[in-house]
């Protein structure tokens, strides 16, 4: 700094003196300290008295360094280096621990000079600093405050705090947003009459009191443009320093997208419901007029074969043998469809009973008897003797075992049929044994799957409908129990039906 | 033998009419025939045979509403009314039942089995 420059009117200030004691003792906030180039301390203003503690009377003519300096700067001799640079350069300006007279440390910033006497010599110094403590506390509150609220304004949640009272304190933009209300408008208004249910939203408020916080409390807000949003209402208690309860923080989420997805979820499933419901009512109409016609046919060709309407040749009773077993094996697969969507469907009821096993593998084999010894296949039964009881649906259970033997009879020519029954702890077993065609390996995972005629001895020979194993597979799985299978092709399969929970009486 | 027995036949498709009467008149019935549900019932109170056949689903009047209006004529009361329907569905049954037919039977009929049920009908119908 030019020494020399000029920087008042003499005129103006009057005796200069004068006007720079009253300059020193009007600077309050900076301390304005004179030292001689030992370190003894020549000046103390008012700044230097309120910021060190120490009244002028106390300090003038003493050592400064162990007055002013933290003990551990005098300890490394950083105030003899700072004194140093400022001899050399003459100046120097930095942030340094200072010490009060109450021993408190306290940050400051300083700036010293060097004076110097009319010949150029260095006689003394200049210090004046100023305590910044308070102001960098300031400054880091101010900077997290800042941060704070740059987090609550970016939420993308709806934030009020209000007090004991029910009373808005503070909201965040998207409040502003929702409720189509400046910040200044909703601050000081109660809360709950933002929502269309005021009533709700303060029971909300009250749960919030008393148990300490509320989740996802639906309500509906309302901007002052008549604008309703579906929200959350999310919130928790705020309490003081002490842990005095202050009002509530809450955090408002729309839950708009959430309801429409839910609407749109609903009406889906009314759709699929109505969808569902129409393809029962048409599998049960197409039934029913599949059914009509079939009765013409197969009627008419029972009356042609009971040659009520005249005598037959042997080709013609041989070609109505034809139509007759056509028109029935239309039926069945009218039958199985039916049965097939009622299961898919969930409308097969279970009714379960106990159920003596031998008597229900007896009276399917009785049904089938005249067809067994129309092919001349040899029937082996093995029973236990001691009367296996099982908990079960008797229909799902015969259907199935109907189902499995009517296979066996279809792809069996020569040789036998086996149903063997076994019952354990836990599960009951039948197998039903055939020596027919079997099943090549590379078939037999399509084995269950609706509409696959394996092979072409089964399609060609019009032996089945497609849907009977997927069936029984199906029907098993309904009532507890499952299906399994080995087959060897052109030596017979085993398909073995198990059943859950054996109990012998 | 049995030219003096009249049964009514109340049926909508041609092709099973044409086989329930092919199948009653061969074992000597005599046949009435009405294709709906109305001219069903008034040929029916007009002529009041010894049995009716009716099925179920008949345009306009259904063969339930058949029953109820016949069954509501004290001449009907132990005259055998049977159902013959195209429906496998149980809910269907039991509405047959309880709505006053006397029997049901399932198409497709047999008609040797057609015969037994008809005839024991008519049995329990004449010795009421």
């Amino acid at each position: 700094m030019d020494s020399k420059r000029r920087l008042f009117d003499e005129k103006i200030v009057g005796d200069p003196l004068d006007f720079i004691i009253s300059l020193l003792q009007a600077s309050t906030e900076y301390s304005v300290i004179g030292k001689g180039l030992d370190g003894t301390i020549l000046l103390w203003n008012e700044g230097a008295r309120r910021i060190y503690g120490y009244e002028p009377e106390e300090v003038i003519g003493r050592a400064s360094a162990t007055l002013l300096h933290s003990e551990e700067d005098v300890k490394l001799g950083r105030h003899k280096e700072i004194m140093e640079l400022a001899l050399k350069r003459g100046k120097w300006e930095g942030v340094v621990n200072r010490r009060r007279k109450n021993g408190e440390i306290f940050a400051a910033k300083v700036v010293i000079t060097t004076r110097h006497g009319p010949d150029g010599k260095p006689i003394g110094y200049l210090l004046i600093s100023k305590d910044i403590s308070k102001e960098s506390a300031t400054e880091v509150l101010k900077a997290t405050q800042a941060y704070t609220r740059s987090l609550i304004e970016a939420s993308l949640d709806g934030l009020i705090a209000v007090n004991m009272e029910g009373i808005i304190t503070d909201v965040n933009s998207q409040m502003e947003i929702l409720t189509d209300c400046p910040r200044l408008e909703l601050i000081g208004t109660p809360a709950k009459q933002y929502f269309t249910k005021p009533q709700d939203a303060e029971e909300a408020f009250q749960i919030t009191l008393r148990d300490g916080r509320v989740l996802n409390y639906e309500l509906t807000l309302i901007s002052k443009e008549g604008r309703k949003t579906d929200i959350f209402y999310n919130a928790t208690t705020l309490k003081d320093s002490s842990g005095k309860l202050t009002g509530i923080f809450i955090a408002i989420r729309d839950a708009t997208q959430l309801k429409s997805y839910e609407e749109l979820l609903k009406q889906q499933n009314i759709e699929l419901q109505a969808a569902s419901l129409a393809k029962d009512r048409f599998l049960s109409s197409m039934s029913h007029e599949f059914r009509t016609p079939l009765n013409s046919i197969i009627g008419f060709t029972d009356i042609l074969l009971l040659k009520w309407a005249g005598p037959l040749t042997a080709e013609q009773e041989e070609q109505l043998i034809t139509i007759q077993k056509n028109g029935k094996l239309l039926l069945s697969l009218i039958n199985d469809l039916l049965d097939t969507a009622k299961i898919t469907s969930g409308k097969w009821k279970i009714t379960k009973e106990p159920l003596e096993c031998q008597q229900v593998i007896q009276d399917v084999l009785d049904s089938l008897k005249p067809l067994i010894e129309k092919k001349k296949l040899e029937l082996k039964v093995q029973l236990p003797k001691e009367k296996v009881i099982i908990e079960n649906d008797r229909r799902a259970m015969s259907q199935i075992l109907l189902n499995l033997l009517n296979n066996a009879l279809k792809f069996t020519e020569k040789g036998s049929i086996e149903v063997i029954l076994n019952a354990s702890k836990n599960v009951v077993t039948i197998d039903v044994i055939d020596t027919g065609i079997g099943i090549k390996k590379e078939e037999q995972s399509k084995l269950f799957q609706a509409f696959e005629q394996l092979g072409d001895k089964g399609a060609a020979a019009g032996l089945g409908t497609g849907l009977g194993l997927n069936l029984c597979k199906q029907l098993a799985n309904n009532i507890g129990g499952n299906i399994e299978f080995e087959s060897e092709y052109e030596k017979g399969s085993r398909f073995t039906l198990i059943l859950p929970q054996a109990m012998s009486s | 033998m049995n030219k003096n027995i009249r049964i009514l036949i109340i049926e909508d498709d041609p092709s099973n009419m044409a086989l329930e009467t092919y199948i009653l008149k061969h074992e000597g019935y005599e046949i009435l025939t009405a294709m709906t549900g109305e001219d069903g019932v008034s040929l029916a109170l007009k002529e009041v045979p010894d049995l009716v056949i009716s099925d179920i689903k008949l345009p306009k009047m259904t063969g339930y509403e058949v029953v109820k209006a016949l069954k509501a004529d004290s001449r009907f009361s132990s005259i055998p009314i049977i159902a013959v329907t195209a429906s496998v569905l149980a809910d269907d049954r039991e509405k047959i039942f309880s709505s006053g037919f006397t029997d049901c039977v399932n198409k497709p009929i047999t008609p040797i089995s057609f015969l037994e049920k008809i005839k024991t009908h008519l049995k329990k119908g004449h010795e009421s």
